[in-house]
Parts: C-alpha cells; structure tokens; sequence
C-alpha cells in the first residue's frame, strides 16, 4: 500500500515534537534544520514554514501596524501547525526568507532578525501584504534602486517589538487553546465549529466531517505528545481498527487514536482511508502556510493550483536569474568574490547570508582578497587552485 | 539562525566552485550553455547540500548524472559523499523508471475501466457526478501536475508529494534568493 511508503517519509522531526508545544511560547527560534538539531527550532521551523516568501522591501509595507494586525491573525491560523514539529526535508530556517526580504536596509532587518519571532510575524505579514511572490520582478526592479533603508529600518525596529510581544501572544494563546482540548483526551467527541480544512475531507462518511477535523487536531496533539514513528503510527491504526470495534471508551496514548465515532463506518478500509485524508488535509495545511495569499483558500483543487502557481513562478525565476547571470558574468569565475565583497559591503556587512556566518570562509576572503579562504571547504583539488588563484587576482586588478 | 545562514553559505559555495569548474573547462561558452551550466550547477549544489535526503533532491542529482557531459561537474560538487549519492540516486533512477511505467500502466488499465463504468453509468441513469467527484477529478489533474513539477514527484503518493513539494518549494526559494543576491552584486560591480 503506498501509505506505508509515503508514511516513511513521515519520520521527520518528531523527537522534535515533543518540545514543541512546551517550547512555543519561549522558543521563537525559527532556525528550522533538521539535521543540526535543536528541538525548540520544531515549532519555529514551522512558523516559519507558514511565512509567506518574503519578496518585498520594507517600504512597501503601509504600515507595521497593520503587519501586526495581519500576523497576528496569522499567528492564529498556523499556530496549529506550529506544534507539528520539525519537517523532515526542509531544513531551511526562516531566516534565509528574511534575508533575501530586505534588498535595501536589510541591516535593520538583521537585527530584528535576530529575534526569531520577529522573522516569524515580519516576514509573513510582510508577504501578505504584496500578496504573493509573484510580483517579484517588478519589487526586484524597484528594489535594485535603493531606497529609503532608514526609513525602512525605522518601521523595522519599531514594529519588530511589538510584533515579537504579540506573536508570543498568539502563539501561546494557540496553544494553551489547544492543550485544555487535549487534556481531555478522553472525550473525543466534542464538537467544535467546522474548520475550512475540514472541507478537505470529501468523506465517504458524511456525519464525519467535524470528528475528522476534531480527530486531526487530536491526532496533532498526540504527535506532540508522542512522537514516533509513521510505522508505528499505522500499526497503532490497525490496532485501533480493532479497538474500534471492540472498545470505544478508553483513550489511548496511541500516534493515532482511529476510533470510530457515532455513525462511522468501523470497516478498517475506510478508518485507514481517513488516516490517510487526515494526513493529506495536514499537509496542506502546511503548504497553505507556505504559499502566500493562501490562508483564506478552502479546498484542495484551489489549493493544490495555487501551489503549482507558485512552483512554477519559482522554477520560472530561477531560469531568469541563472540567464541573468549568464549575462552579467561572463567571466563566471571571476569576479564573484569581488562582487560578493561589494554587496557585503553595500549592505554593511551584516545582513547578506554570507556575511552572517562570520566564521565562514567567504567574509574571512574579504578581509584578505585571497582565495586561500574558501580552500578548506573544497575537497582539495590542487588541479582547480591555480585557476582560482588567478582569477582572485584578476578580481582584485579590476 | 546559524544554520539557515551557513545552508546559504554552503550552497552559495557550492555553486561557486561548480561554475568555476565549468568556466574552466569551457571556454567561450554562449549563453545558453552558460545559464545551462548554472542553473546545473546550482541544482547540484542543491542537492548536495541536502545531502540527498530528499527524493527531489536524489532525483536531481539522478538526472543530472545521467547525462555524461556532468560527470565532472558532479564529482566535483558531490564530493566525498559521492558513492553514498550516487547509490542513492542510482537507485532512484531505476526505482522510478520500472515502477513509474508499471504504476502508469496500472492506473491508465483502472481509469479506462473507470471510464467505461461511467459512461454506462451515465447512459443508464443520466445520474450527474456529484460535487465531490468532479472536486476529485481536478483534485487528480493537479496533482498529476504537480507531479510533473517537482523533480522525481512522479513516483510518489499524495502524501509525500505533498512533503516534498514543500520542501522543494522552500528550497526553490533559497536558491531564488541566493541568486538574486549575486546577480544584484554582480550589477552592482558592473555599474561602478
């Protein structure tokens, strides 16, 4: 069954997810890398899943008024997500959205950068506001001609603290709105009002609707408590198929407790059937975050069209720039350091990815115009020195 | 935050020494060789980064092998984790073609006889599809889309289609931004 494939892949940061929850209010790390590891960064990692990409300058905000305004309802919407823990495959944290955020005055944005939570409203709400990557040549055109970065940095810096301050907020709001639904763990069978998401579920069942959504956020609050494996998750699936039948009552610390509600098929197919549509309805969720301007999509066809848009917007940006460059270097070994020194130094040095790591090779070249630098980090190949070598110099002649 | 950073930093030099290789290799390349070379280039370097722990990623690195004229480029970037990759890859490679043909086979047997169902259905009865299957349908057309969209998606479920479109997507906009980035820099020393 293609489940158990798919599930496999479903191994992703939950030893995470256990601290997630506990971690959310304080955490505010949005580093999200899965293979360094900090626990707390689980549920920024998800935060910053949920921003939107982060295309715009920072003078293109109206106000951070209404950023705060927008995040914090975002902040409701995907805080949900937020205790999912970490996601296997992307360990990209937030911050590198909130890097290429800022083309001009970006320092201001490292700064509030640094607070995590910050990354978290600000970039969401900033993305929102633009509505959506799309428009990003034209915000990339605007901002190649640098403007206002005091300005900007003004609005950054002031509207980071209150931002940080409500995103703790909301998010521990979320939670704690969770956590007394899951401290009851025995009563499943409480009713909330419907989700959008729960339109995802087409059930076959059709009295199961708000049990599936109530079920999923169950199902997330176990995998908060429980993190385990996606393995054991359907093995507990097909126990909990028996269960189901058998035993209605006693709730189990299981990954996923299927029982069957009122008025559900108990046939494990169609219990199996709605573990899988739970997953699938999760998952979009996530995607929902991810993809900007999509919070108020309802229904997987939308959704799933939105997606594509925007992968091939990606995909379609990448071609141009890689032209772009094709264009811009025809050297294409020469001058690259030279021109990453210079945009290091434009943006004073503290807001380029390089320039953050200040450990690594690239900004130690700066200081030195030598290439000697970015050698260690290359499997040494002496044949590919000599040309470098030349090349810096060639750079540094210019 | 260190590592989101540093993943940058990784890729960005990465994909450095990818292009270096290729302008070394090459000389006097047009620029459709050009932008191929870096968006290759840049590709594995992405995928290199990832260490091929996504399928997207080992399905890059698998097409990408494919192709004789990248061996180099490949090693090059790849580096010490070569064999593990290359399995890995290798192995999705062939994984994907066999089971993606039968998987195709297989479902084009079921819709035609899906189909068939339906229009005796539809002759019999008149009965109109009901929402939720015509939301099915399109639900199918875009993910058999997205499939086609994220690199080596074709093989897989819904479920960890959906995980790895988002992580390609996430990536796909650190490499945007990583791009940008040199191609303002590079302007900008262009200008002055």
């Amino acid at each position: 069954m293609n489940n158990s494939g798919g599930s496999g892949g479903d191994d992703m940061g939950f030893p995470d997810g256990g601290n997630s929850a506990a971690n959310c209010p304080s955490s505010g790390m949005i580093a999200n890398s899965i293979s360094e590891e900090v626990p707390m960064m689980a549920m920024s990692s998800m935060s910053t899943l949920e921003r939107p990409p982060i295309s715009v300058d920072p003078f293109f905000t109206s106000g951070w008024d209404t950023l705060a305004s927008l995040s914090h309802n975002e902040n409701y919407g995907s805080s949900s997500l937020v205790s999912h823990g970490n996601f296997v495959g992307s360990s990209y944290p937030v911050l590198m959205d909130n890097q290429g955020f800022g083309r001009n005055g970006s320092t201001q944005l490292a700064q509030c950068l640094s607070d995590p939570r910050l990354q978290y409203i600000g970039s969401g709400s900033i993305s929102e506001m633009v509505g959506g990557s799309f428009g990003l040549p034209e915000l990339n055109h605007l901002a190649n001609h640098g403007s206002l970065p005091n300005s900007a940095s003004n609005i950054n810096s002031s509207g980071c603290e209150r931002n940080s301050e409500k995103g703790a907020q909301s998010c521990e709001c979320q939670n704690s709105g969770e956590e007394p639904d899951g401290s009851s763990a025995g009563d499943r069978r409480r009713k909330r009002s419907p989700d959008p998401s729960s339109q995802y579920c087409s059930n076959k069942n059709n009295e199961g609707d708000n049990s599936d959504v109530l079920r999923l956020q169950n199902e997330k609050k176990q995998k908060i408590e429980q993190p385990e494996s996606a393995d054991f998750s359907k093995h507990n699936t097909k126990q909990s198929k028996d269960d189901s039948s058998n035993d209605g009552e006693a709730p189990k610390e299981n990954y996923i407790h299927m029982r069957a509600r009122r008025g559900q098929a108990t046939n494990s197919h169609s219990l199996a059937e709605r573990v899988r549509r739970e997953k699938i309805s999760e998952r979009m969720r996530m995607l929902q975050e991810l993809v900007p301007g999509c919070n108020k999509i309802t229904g997987k066809a939308v959704m799933l069209d939105e997606i594509i848009n925007y992968v091939q917007s990606l995909q379609q940006q990448v071609e141009f720039l890689s032209m772009k460059l094709s264009t811009l270097i025809p050297g294409m070994s020469i001058d690259l350091e030279k021109a990453l020194s210079k945009e290091a130094h434009s943006r004073g040095g503290g807001a380029t990815n390089l320039a953050l790591n200040p450990g690594m090779g690239l900004p130690h070249l700066y200081a030195q115009g030598v290439l000697k630098g970015t050698l260690p980090i290359m499997p040494s190949t002496d044949q590919y020195r000599p040309l470098s070598f030349t090349g810096w110099r060639a750079s540094s002649s210019l | 935050m260190h590592s989101a950073s540093s993943i940058k930093q990784k890729f960005l030099k990465k994909w450095i020494m990818g292009l270096q290789l290729c302008n070394s290799s090459k000389k006097n390349m047009t620029i459709m060789e050009r932008r191929k070379a870096i968006k290759l280039s840049a590709d594995l370097a992405l995928a290199s980064v990832r260490n091929c722990t996504t399928r997207w990623s080992r399905a890059l690195v698998a097409s990408a092998s494919q192709n004789d004229d990248n061996q180099a480029l490949l090693q090059h970037i790849i580096g010490s984790d070569a064999a593990k990759h290359k399995k890995a890859s290798i192995d999705v490679v062939a994984n994907s073609t066999t089971s993606v043909a039968k998987k195709i086979a297989s479902k084009k047997i079921l819709k035609r006889s899906w189909g068939i169902r339906r229009v005796r259905k539809l002759s019999n009865g008149a009965l109109k599809d009901p929402p939720y299957s015509i939301a099915k349908r399109l639900v199918k057309k875009r993910t058999q889309l997205l499939k086609n969209l994220v690199p080596g998606g074709e093989s897989m479920d819904a479920i960890s289609l959906i995980e790895e479109t988002l992580d390609y997507m996430v990536w796909l906009r650190a490499q945007v931004d990583v791009m940008r980035s040199l191609a303002r820099a590079s302007e900008r020393l262009d200008g002055k």
